[in-house]
């Protein structure tokens, strides 16, 4: 054991003293007699082992005898000994290397929970060498970083389509970056009225992109309800179309700057693709119209809510927040503001 | 030559017991360990790592060389030592400088001698 022991501080000495001169101490050790002289030999290579470590930087190069002169005239050569390492050595020092990796991811692995044996590795929450918590951080600012700045938005090439398509988005867009800027919303009531073909002072469906099916032989009453479907689908124009009629009214298209604020969402005084796109807020509004339109005018009393109805209580509160303009009726467009106002709080929560 | 050697001097403890042990004859590393222990009644006992520090040190200084002296049955990575030239020279010059301070102390300490009664 002690052999084992003192072997092992000889190959950890620098190698240029242990080769030359490690087989020769092991030798000394092999010779000497009785544990307690081992013991002390075992210490004397532990000093060693620190004296060649610390104190004897200048011979950890290969070792160079100093030049003498030749005690004859008659040419002399040192012969330099090859070294190699035994096999045995190297099959010892390859499992040393294998069984400290593997001490190692282990050590990472279970040391989040071991503090006191393995202090390294945080891979489950536990003791670790810095003692964090939640708590440390209470009350520290917090530093909002974007990393997706560069991203393309995943619904611009959506929006690009969109507002192609509709004839009302497109001239409200006039410099076409999909974003309806403060100025192109200050501008809206003329592009509006542009758009005005009969120059009836108000904007049809037709006028506003809406395409009635061209074999269309149904009741005028349901091309009304497609027309109207139509305004209500399309947020922008669902903002605008807030009277009974499903069209914009000349006075909505006067105040059709104020009324297009009311989707900025974000507050930041441009409409973005997400704050004009359809939104499911519109499906949820429409079928909301659908279950309390009983007059099938397109409109809902905020009063008629039926109170024999499981959600009467709810409904009285939506639809009283979603008449804005307060005439006793909800529109589909309002509804569906207020359906997207809704949302856009839960998802800010 | 003078003051080549006088650059060693003082020697160590261990080197002066190293460099007395191969005054003699060139000797392998456990021999000089034993001869130490024999010089000096036993009272200075050499670790290995200690001698071998030191011999690395006087070979690179050049007061020891290596001696081609194994015998046939000597273990085959035995290694014997031997003085050097500058090796004696420098054991010499220590030893008259010890010789002197040995004077110089007998000289100084025969007065302070109790005296017997």
């Amino acid at each position: 054991m002690l052999r084992w022991l003192y072997i092992r501080l000889l190959r950890a000495h620098p190698a240029v003293f242990r080769q030359r001169f490690g087989h020769e101490m092991l030798e000394a050790f092999d010779l000497s007699i009785g544990p307690g002289e081992h013991w002390q030999l075992v210490l004397d290579g532990m000093v060693s082992l620190a004296r060649q470590w610390i104190l004897r930087p200048e011979f950890r190069q290969p070792w160079q005898p100093a030049a003498s002169a030749p005690a004859s005239r008659i040419l002399s050569f040192q012969q330099i000994e090859p070294y190699k390492p035994h096999g045995i050595a190297l099959t010892e020092g390859g499992l040393m290397a294998v069984l400290l990796i593997v001490g190692v991811v282990n050590a990472i692995n279970l040391g989040g929970g071991k503090a006191a044996i393995l202090p390294i590795g945080m891979q489950r929450p536990g003791y670790g060498i810095f003692k964090l918590s939640r708590a440390d951080f209470e009350g520290q600012p917090w530093i909002a970083v974007d990393a997706a700045q560069d991203r393309e938005d995943p619904q611009r090439p959506f929006a690009r389509s969109y507002f192609r398509a509709l004839p009302v988005l497109a001239a409200l867009d006039a410099d076409g970056d999909l974003t309806i800027s403060v100025a192109e919303i200050a501008n809206a009531p003329a592009v509006l009225r542009a758009l005005d073909r009969n120059h009836d002072g108000k904007l049809s469906a037709e006028e506003c992109g809406f395409l009635p099916p061209g074999d269309f032989n149904g009741p005028p009453r349901l091309l009304e309800s497609y027309r109207r479907d139509f305004m209500n689908s399309v947020p922008v124009l669902a903002v605008l179309a807030t009277d009974r009629s499903g069209e914009i009214s000349a006075a909505a298209i006067a105040s059709a700057a104020e009324e297009l604020q009311s989707l900025d969402l974000d507050r930041n005084g441009s409409l973005s693709p997400y704050e004009v796109l359809p939104h499911p807020a519109l499906s949820e509004a429409a079928g909301i119209v659908g279950r309390f339109d009983i007059a099938e005018g397109g409109v809902i009393p905020v009063q008629g809510t039926p109170k024999e109805d499981v959600d009467a209580a709810f409904m009285k509160r939506l639809l009283a927040a979603a008449d804005r303009n307060r005439d006793g009726v909800v529109t589909r467009g309002e509804l569906i503001l207020e359906m997207s106002s809704v949302r856009e709080i839960h998802r800010l929560q | 030559m003078k003051p080549a050697i006088d650059r060693f001097l003082p020697l160590a403890p261990a080197t002066l017991h190293i460099l007395l042990s191969l005054a003699g004859e060139k000797m392998y590393g456990y021999a000089i360990m034993q001869e130490v222990a024999r010089q000096s009644e036993g009272r200075f006992k050499l670790g290995p790592g200690t001698l071998y520090d030191n011999l690395q040190r006087l070979m690179k200084q050049g007061l020891v060389e290596e001696a081609d002296g194994r015998a046939g049955d000597d273990h085959p990575r035995r290694r014997y030592y031997r003085l050097s030239g500058l090796g004696r020279g420098v054991l010499t010059a220590e030893i008259d400088r010890l010789r002197g301070v040995v004077k110089h102390a007998q000289a100084h300490l025969k007065p302070l001698r109790p005296r017997r009664t």
